[in-house]
């Protein structure tokens, strides 16, 4: 009877959690579609946005997806495969890493300034330069996420089963993990995708802008507030949302077609010195992506230290004209002040996020019924600005009168999604017998679980945890508007000080942030390499 | 993890095991984690208003975030009210304040408005001010409005009266910033004609460029050539319905015709707002940028924040000229303390440190009772009537956003 109360009242809580914001977004979301006639399709240039912002999140998502692979090619393959490689461009916050990079690589950048030669590929707000950074910041995601997922696969022995029919490990990683892997990475996959398409701070500091993309067209029309441009912004919103939803599609049929394509190579004879030059190609590959990805990063930390350093650093100069260190010193308060809250906010967020996710998928299990991921993970298809703003303009205020309940659920709410697709395929790949031993010896059920189930998935709770701290640690507009600005973080003040013309103060506290997500990840991979080593 | 493996880890794993693994790492980290995060979580919680003392006024202030200059120098401004007034000025920092503007919209009466006081001009204004959700009466309120200059035409904003529901703060006051070996090149010193400015790009391909509209300045950069160019200016004081759009536009489209393959990336790319369109002078990417502040370059340079290879400089021989202002919402519970704040902003001590050019650098709205640092301004003509911005940003898109 107290078990069923307990359930009963877990369903409450978290049901509540999920649901509310969506009865309030419908409060106040605009129901305006982007139909012909209304006005949306004659937009200067929107066939272009609607092009160019297609393109960028197919493109980066497929370059990111196709590097990872690579990456993860070798891993599985590699007696000793890297762990904490790419964990440093994994960290870097995307906005404070696209200010980097630009300021190295662009034209008149820092390189441009001390070779010989110029680096013409990367120009200021260009298509280019932003899938670039795209799949720079994307790729090590899908490496950590999906080291992670290969841990859950017996992959090992598969490869171990494949070389004792003969097939070279590198050629059985393709025939057998890989569409296994793919199948465990679909949510992340499409979580990846929809960023891509809908990515704002990125495309507005490095994509193009005569037309912007569709996802910084929409704030800006939605900043303006004259009936027209309103309108737009309610019917951009929608157009996003089937944006996502093409994006989805589209790495499903991806997905469903690769599998099939490899199933239809599975039996069939290559020759041995074509396996070994693709395995050479992919090593070759793998090497030089994680070192790009490593150098790169590295460059761009060291840039943002500098930036934040450095007084008068005008083109042609190398060198800034004055090293001021002072500036760290005197907003050291400050920034201690911001990092606090972010840390309190991001810590309980992450929490409360992950035994929300825990508890979900324990009443799925218990229930013997399997609610749809779609549904789940919805928060990820609609533009959060616009969400935001439903939430104002609808009674969420009433309900949520202390601003931190009101950040601190947001948080929540933004980050469980995230967190559900790194849980989720990993707990269902975890079977419940252990959890039912623990019962049949007598342990109650959430005693089970912490005792039998629990050491099987503590690598996936590390990751679940570590992304739903950061997701919380990047959220701008939730914090500021539901805040009011009585919660200012690092992440507020960073987006507020970048949007000025002077580098030195966001590039301190972008450097707090990319640190504070590098500690993140560092704390997960030592917390998972103490239990491999147990 | 197949089922074998998973067996053998249960078998390994005995309840004795996992307790002691459980307080070796997970619940270590889940203590750490409360121990940590509850501390945090009421620290942070200690920020929020509802837990502020009754008796402490505290004023939030919604103001851009995107300048170290205004920054420190609200800084400075919370530490004069705290130590005269006893007010807690709270600077809430944000990259546009159209995201204030969008959150007051959003906010339901009779609830008392999370903001307690803006800084604001133009369209934002305007839209506030059709909802009603500004306070009233203003300059009978704050006793420093009779310091206010004379000569200055503040009571529109962007065409709209501004009817008591805000005062002014500064005085903006639209200008090209060049290198100097540009203005050297075409033997420009202070002023810049729209014919020198396009042969400024023809000599120099690539290297000039200016923020795209709609963004503020981008649009103002159009006004500015606007009223250089068109045959009959003063058309652009009445509202557009009653004059013939196109004609009175006709000779700025043909101009940016001129220049636009000139320009960087031949005027098929620009810069979203003038603050990047700075960052690219500092960079090398560009020539120029737009400021609306007269005194902002050399105090800017002072502080090494800008090349000192450049200059500012009017377009044509009168500028674009507008105030930025402060405004109380409606709704704010902090009248009382919000105006004290406007009447310390628009004292003398406050409009003089706001003026230095080893601060801000914005020029004063009040008439100093000593000499100053203040620079003289160009010759100014107002702002369009306020319908001209749309129609010149709606009629720029349709041209050059393809």
């Amino acid at each position: 009877m107290i078990r069923q109360a307990m359930w009963v009242l877990g369903l409450v809580l978290t049901g509540g959690a999920l649901l509310a914001p969506w009865w309030f977004a419908g409060q106040g979301l605009p129901m305006a579609l982007p139909l012909t006639g209304t006005g949306f399709w004659d937009y200067p240039g929107i066939a272009t946005v609607v092009g160019k912002t297609l393109l960028v999140g197919l493109l980066s998502s497929l370059l990111a997806l196709a590097c990872a692979s690579l990456i993860m090619a070798r891993d599985a393959v590699a007696l000793n495969p890297a762990r904490n490689d790419v964990g440093i461009t994994f960290a870097a916050p995307h906005l404070a890493f696209a200010i980097a990079f630009l300021w190295l690589f662009t034209p008149y950048g820092w390189f441009d300034r001390l070779l010989p030669f110029s680096l013409p590929w990367f120009e200021q707000q260009s298509l280019v330069t932003l899938i670039t950074i795209l799949v720079i910041k994307e790729t090590p995601f899908l490496v950590v996420m999906g080291r992670q997922q290969l841990g859950q696969l017996p992959y090992r022995q598969w490869l171990l089963q494949g070389q004792a029919l003969g097939t070279a490990p590198d050629r059985s990683w393709w025939l057998v993990v890989f569409p296994a892997w793919l199948r465990a990475m679909r949510l992340i996959l499409f979580a990846v995708a929809i960023y891509s398409v809908a990515v704002v701070d990125l495309a507005q500091v490095a994509g193009p802008l005569n037309p912007p993309l569709l996802a910084p067209l929409i704030v800006s029309w939605q900043l303006q507030f004259d009936a027209v441009s309103q309108s737009l912004a309610a019917q951009g919103t929608w157009l996003l949302i089937a944006f996502g939803v093409v994006m989805v599609v589209a790495f499903y049929l991806l997905e469903r077609s690769l599998t099939k394509l490899i199933g239809w190579r599975i039996g069939s004879r290559v020759k041995p010195a074509v396996t070994r030059i693709a395995a050479a190609a992919t090593h070759w590959f793998s090497f030089t992506a994680r070192g790009i990805f490593v150098v790169v990063s590295c460059m761009a930390l060291v840039a943002l230290v500098a930036l934040s350093l450095g007084r008068g650093w005008f083109y042609p100069q190398v060198l800034p004209q004055v090293w001021n260190f002072e500036h760290w010193l005197e907003r050291s308060g400050d920034a201690l002040t911001l990092a606090t809250t972010t840390l309190g906010l991001a810590l309980a967020t992450a929490t409360l996020a992950t035994l929300m996710i825990v508890w979900l998928r324990e009443w799925q299990r218990y229930r013997s019924y399997e609610l749809a991921d779609a549904w789940l993970l919805l928060a990820l298809f609609v533009p959060q600005l616009s969400l935001v703003v439903a939430w104002l303009a609808s009674d969420w205020s009433t309900f949520m009168s202390s601003t931190y309940i009101s950040v601190l659920v947001a948080h929540v709410w933004f980050s469980f999604a995230y967190g559900y697709l790194v849980y989720a395929p990993a707990e269902r790949a975890v079977t419940q017998i252990h959890l039912s031993v623990g019962r049949s010896l007598g342990y109650r059920y959430w005693h089970s679980w912490w005792w039998f189930k629990r050491p099987l998935l503590h690598s996936a709770l590390a990751h679940c945890f570590m992304v739903t701290f950061l997701v919380s640690v990047a959220q701008y507009v939730p914090t500021l508007l539901l805040s009011a600005g009585r919660l200012p973080t690092l992440t507020t003040e960073l987006v507020a000080v970048s949007s000025g013309g002077e580098w030195q103060l966001p590039a301190l506290y972008a450097t707090l942030l990319w640190l504070i997500a590098f500690s993140a990840l560092m704390l997960t991979q030592i917390t998972r390499k103490k239990r491999v080593l147990r | 993890m197949s089922f074998t493996l998973s067996l053998t880890l249960l078998l390994k794993e005995s309840p004795l095991n996992c307790w002691l693994f459980s307080k070796a790492a997970l619940s270590r980290l889940l203590l750490g984690l409360v121990l940590c995060g509850l501390p945090l979580t009421v620290s942070a919680s200690a920020a929020a208003p509802e837990s502020e003392a009754p008796e402490q006024e505290v004023v939030y202030f919604y103001a851009w975030g995107g300048s170290e200059s205004v920054n420190a120098y609200l800084r400075w401004v919370q530490q004069q009210l705290a130590a005269e007034e006893g007010i807690r000025l709270q600077h809430v920092k944000v990259a546009d304040i159209g995201e204030a503007v969008a959150l007051l919209l959003a906010e339901r009466t009779p609830a008392a408005s999370k903001i307690d006081l803006l800084w604001i001009n133009g369209e934002n204004f305007q839209v506030l001010k059709e909802a009603d959700k500004l306070l009233t009466g203003l300059p009978a309120k704050v006793p420093n409005t009779s310091l206010l200059r004379d000569d200055l035409n503040w009571q529109t904003d962007f065409g709209v009266a501004v009817d008591g529901q805000e005062l002014p703060w500064g005085i903006a006051q639209f200008q090209l910033v060049v290198r100097d070996a540009l203005l050297t090149d075409i033997g420009a010193d202070s002023m810049l004609t729209t014919k020198q400015f396009l042969q400024l790009a023809k000599n120099f391909p690539g290297r000039l460029s200016y923020p795209k509209p709609p963004s503020f300045h981008g649009t103002s950069w159009l006004k500015a050539l606007a009223y250089e160019l068109v045959d009959q200016p003063q058309l652009l004081q009445r509202d557009p319905k009653t004059v013939s759009i196109e004609q009175v536009l006709a000779p700025l489209w043909r101009y940016l015709d001129q220049l636009h393959p000139h320009l960087w990336r031949q005027g098929r790319e620009f810069p979203g707002s003038a603050a990047q369109q700075r960052q690219w002078l500092n960079h090398g990417t560009l020539d120029n940028a737009v400021t609306f502040n007269p005194n902002e370059i050399p105090a800017l340079q002072q502080q090494l924040r800008l090349t000192p290879a450049a200059r500012a400089v009017s377009l044509g021989t009168t500028a674009l000229t507008n105030f930025h202002y402060l405004a109380i919402p409606r709704a704010s519970a902090q009248h009382p303390a919000a105006l004290k704040v406007i009447n310390f902003l628009l004292s003398e001590k406050a409009q003089q440190r706001k003026a230095a050019l080893d601060g801000w650098g914005d020029p004063m709205v009040i008439k100093p009772s000593t000499a100053t640092t203040d620079v003289t301004l160009f010759p100014s003509h107002p702002e369009p009537h306020v319908q001209w911005t749309a129609v010149l940003e709606q009629a720029w898109l349709q041209r050059y956003q393809r």
